[in-house]
């Protein structure tokens, strides 16, 4: 994920003519993205599982003057099958004086080699890395670096970059190491050719025949997935058996030893009756114990409270009332929905302390590498809804922000398990800021807060198992690699949560701000008293104080900011014990925010954005009335 | 299972091609051996499960002539623990998924779990694949030294 965050157009490949370009290139979860941190200075997201880059991110190198890097979305091969393979084999395949910096993991040198070979047949300027070293030495593998350039005919550098070690050697290399194109190809069976003929591919005139090329022949889209299947298969058995012979004399891959504390440790979360156990504890003091209690409880009162009520608020509203003399436009600033009173003060003191503390447990869980393993724990649950355990990193991270989660919904691999994914995301996933508002809110009620989870855990599932039936296509496949548990890095950790703070606080406080002002002009206009009073008549059948309209209103442009509103109104004591209910589900169900929108309008386009918004709204409203009527007749809370 | 007079494996599902002409259709309890036809009483589900909690290593019984061309066996059919070599793909479309993963023909792996889904281990990584796609891959069996 670029730090730049959705919505603002990365930088452009290649914008300018007088700086050389570095591609960094290879399979998911080998450490591309460390690499291009220690190389360019900048930060793009890290994490201990594939896939987590999911857009090009490009920099200026600070260790290198001139150079600029751009780091790539994971690719295990040239051969295509995700979307973002397609965009990483499409960048090298057009590529125009760059060098490409294959990174792979030295432990696995052995599968990831016959990718490198692929390069190699393109011709391109390259030079191989290999990553994770110090993990590869502790399993005692040996590689001869020297004697592994001169067979492939590019350099190779050995690095750690988590510990940055091997990386001068590296920005050396790039500097000074020989790139000139050296011919490289492999022998392929004749049958190969016959295989490609009859498909029917084709490559450019005059080049030699070229398995990668063939394969990003228009017709290659068009087979089917089996013949195309074969095709690859007797590609890589080639390709693999070159490698193997590459290695056989360079490389010591002695056989594993098992049985270090970390495995142990994985072998129970795989396992179902421990992993389930260790699922709920983790989410109970992680998103319990430390976001809704801690973040959304302590920090939220701290700042709010001591902070904000004694302090700024009232400064604030007197230095404003000095300086402007007219009420309406102090109205714009402070006052009950001023920019700096309402605006501020829910960034700063409501959201915040949230969302940062769940960033921090999102960042602790993804570095330990405990998230594929829930993927795995979840994949059956996750079929029944039409999606694969691979769904549960959009879908976690969907706790923390829509918005983000939305993109990272591009990790999945068929359209359809994207659309229910977005759909899910949209409706009954609340973001973290809205979550602590809502833990906050219910604290006081366990009954409620249970009766909540229930609810939102059924339309969740009820949503999913209805997308997965009336929505065409092919049941999804489940496959994954395990990274193994590691530690997190409290660097690494700190880095990362920082950077999506920044990214969510750059978000969100213009639009907090800009939501102020807008209430300000329907306040003076009467736009806005006018829709509180058309939507009266619809909170009144939910049960709900007319103040709440107010905050439904806000709804329309951030769940969040409608969720921080309705806690403002409980604070106050406006809402009793069914109330309270009745407006947090309704909020958890509600549109997402206005980037949220967006965002899905541009990863699945307007008409599916403005059916699914139309559904979710109706259903929220559907939703609110329905538990209404239900805990009124039953009398219930 | 394992019939009692032929000595040959056989899944008991099978058993229901064995009596498609019954009027019984099955629900008699008893199973039929599709090699032979002998009948015998079919072991209750709560008994087997017994068993699989207590792994008892077979002793190799006599090979019979018959029992030479072997089953195919799937990725799916290994237990916990097993060592295999992958022979073939049968569903060539999901092979990409295989091959990304360094998963080919020749080479061993090591079924670590296969509930909740099979988690193989294959030189210094593991993976999870779903059922369907474990059923998809063909097998052969190491057997321990």
């Amino acid at each position: 994920m670029d730090t730049e965050g959705p919505g603002k157009k990365t930088t452009e490949l290649f914008s300018d003519d007088s700086t050389r370009h570095i591609i960094l290139c290879g399979p998911p979860n080998v450490g591309k993205s460390m690499i291009f941190n220690c190389l360019t200075g900048r930060y793009a997201a890290v994490s201990n599982y594939p896939g987590t880059t999911v857009e090009i991110s490009s920099g200026r190198c600070t260790l290198l003057p001139g150079y600029e890097a751009s780091d790539t979305p994971g690719a295990y091969s040239l051969l295509p099958i995700s979307d973002e393979e397609r965009v990483t084999r499409d960048i090298l395949l057009n590529l125009q004086d760059a060098l490409v910096v294959h990174v792979v993991d030295a432990k696995n040198l052995r599968r990831m080699l016959p990718m490198t070979l692929e390069l190699r047949e393109l011709g391109l300027p390259m030079m191989l890395v290999l990553n994770m070293m110090d993990e590869a030495r502790q399993y005692g593998v040996e590689i001869d670096t020297y004697e592994l350039s001169l067979l492939l005919q590019i350099p190779v550098v050995a690095t750690t970059a988590i510990k940055g070690t091997g990386i001068p050697e590296l920005c050396r290399t790039i500097q000074h190491g020989d790139f000139r194109p050296k011919s490289f190809a492999m022998t392929y069976d004749n049958n190969l050719r016959v295989m490609a003929q009859t498909l029917g591919l084709t490559q450019p005139e005059g080049t030699p025949f070229n398995p990668t090329l063939l394969a990003a022949s228009p017709a290659a889209s068009a087979l089917p997935l089996n013949e195309m299947g074969a095709f690859e298969l007797a590609v890589r058995k080639t390709r693999q058996a070159y490698a193997d012979d590459i290695l056989a004399s360079c490389a010591i891959f002695p056989p594993r030893t098992v049985g270090k504390v970390a495995s142990v440790l994985g072998r129970l979360t795989f396992n179902v009756w421990t992993g389930v156990p260790i699922a709920l504890l983790v989410l109970y003091f992680g998103v319990y114990k430390f976001v809704g209690q801690f973040g959304a409880g302590t920090l939220v009162n701290f700042l709010e409270k001591d902070l904000f009520e004694k302090y700024v608020t009232p400064h604030l509203t007197r230095w404003v009332e000095a300086l402007l003399p007219w009420p309406i436009l102090q109205d714009l600033f402070v006052h009950d929905f001023g920019m700096l009173t309402l605006g501020l003060r829910y960034a700063i003191a409501l959201i915040l302390p949230i969302v940062g503390t769940f960033f921090l447990f999102f960042s602790m869980l993804e570095d330990s590498g405990y998230l594929p393993r829930l993927a795995l724990l979840l994949d059956r649950v996750f079929k029944r809804i039409g999606l694969n355990g691979r769904a549960v990193i959009p879908i976690i991270l969907g706790f923390g922000c829509g918005t983000m989660a939305v993109m990272v919904t591009r990790i999945l691999e068929t359209k359809r398990e994207r659309i229910i994914a977005t759909l899910l995301l949209g409706m009954a996933i609340p973001c973290s800021a809205q979550l602590g508002v809502i833990l906050g809110m219910l604290a006081g009620h366990p009954t409620a807060l249970l009766a909540w989870a229930g609810v939102i855990t059924v339309i969740f599932l009820g949503l999913g198992w209805l997308g997965a039936r009336h929505l065409p296509g092919e049941a999804p496949a489940f496959y994954l690699e395990m990274p193994p548990l590691r530690l997190p890095k409290l660097a690494n950790i700190v880095t990362k949560t920082y950077s999506r703070m920044h990214w969510y606080f750059l978000e969100i406080l213009p639009l907090f701000v800009a939501v102020s002002a807008l209430i300000w002009i329907g306040n003076i206009t009467g736009v806005f008293q006018w829709v509180i009073h058309v939507i009266q008549p619809l909170i009144g059948l939910m049960g709900l104080p007319p103040e709440t309209a107010s905050a439904f209103l806000f709804g329309f442009f951030r769940r969040d900011y409608a969720a921080a509103g309705l806690l403002d109104l409980q604070r106050n004591g406006l809402l009793n014990a069914h109330q309270t209910f009745v407006s947090v589900l309704v909020i958890t169900l509600f549109l997402p925010c206005v980037a949220q929108f967006f965002v899905m309008k541009k990863e699945r386009g307007w008409k599916f954005t403005l059916a699914t918004s139309a559904t979710i709204m109706v259903a929220a409203a559907l939703a609110g009335i329905i538990s209404n009527f239900i805990l009124t007749k039953t009398g219930w809370m | 299972m394992q019939c009692p007079s032929c000595h040959k494996e056989f899944d008991p599902s099978e058993s229901i091609a064995a009596c498609a002409s019954c009027a019984g259709k099955g629900s008699c309890g008893r199973i039929r051996c599709p090699h032979c036809g002998n009948e015998t009483v079919r072991e209750p589900n709560i008994l087997q499960k017994i068993r699989n909690l207590f792994p008892v290593r077979k002793k190799k019984s006599p090979v019979h002539p018959g029992q030479l061309k072997k089953a195919k066996l799937l990725l799916s059919d290994l237990k916990q623990g097993q060592n295999a070599m992958i022979e073939a793909f049968e569903d060539l479309a999901h092979v990409r998924k295989f091959l990304s993963l360094g998963i080919l023909p020749g080479t061993p792996v090591h079924v670590v779990k296969r509930f909740p889904a099979v988690v193989l281990r294959s030189g210094y990584s593991e993976f999870a694949f779903d059922r369907r796609l474990a059923k998809t891959v063909r097998v052969q069996l190491i057997e321990d030294k």
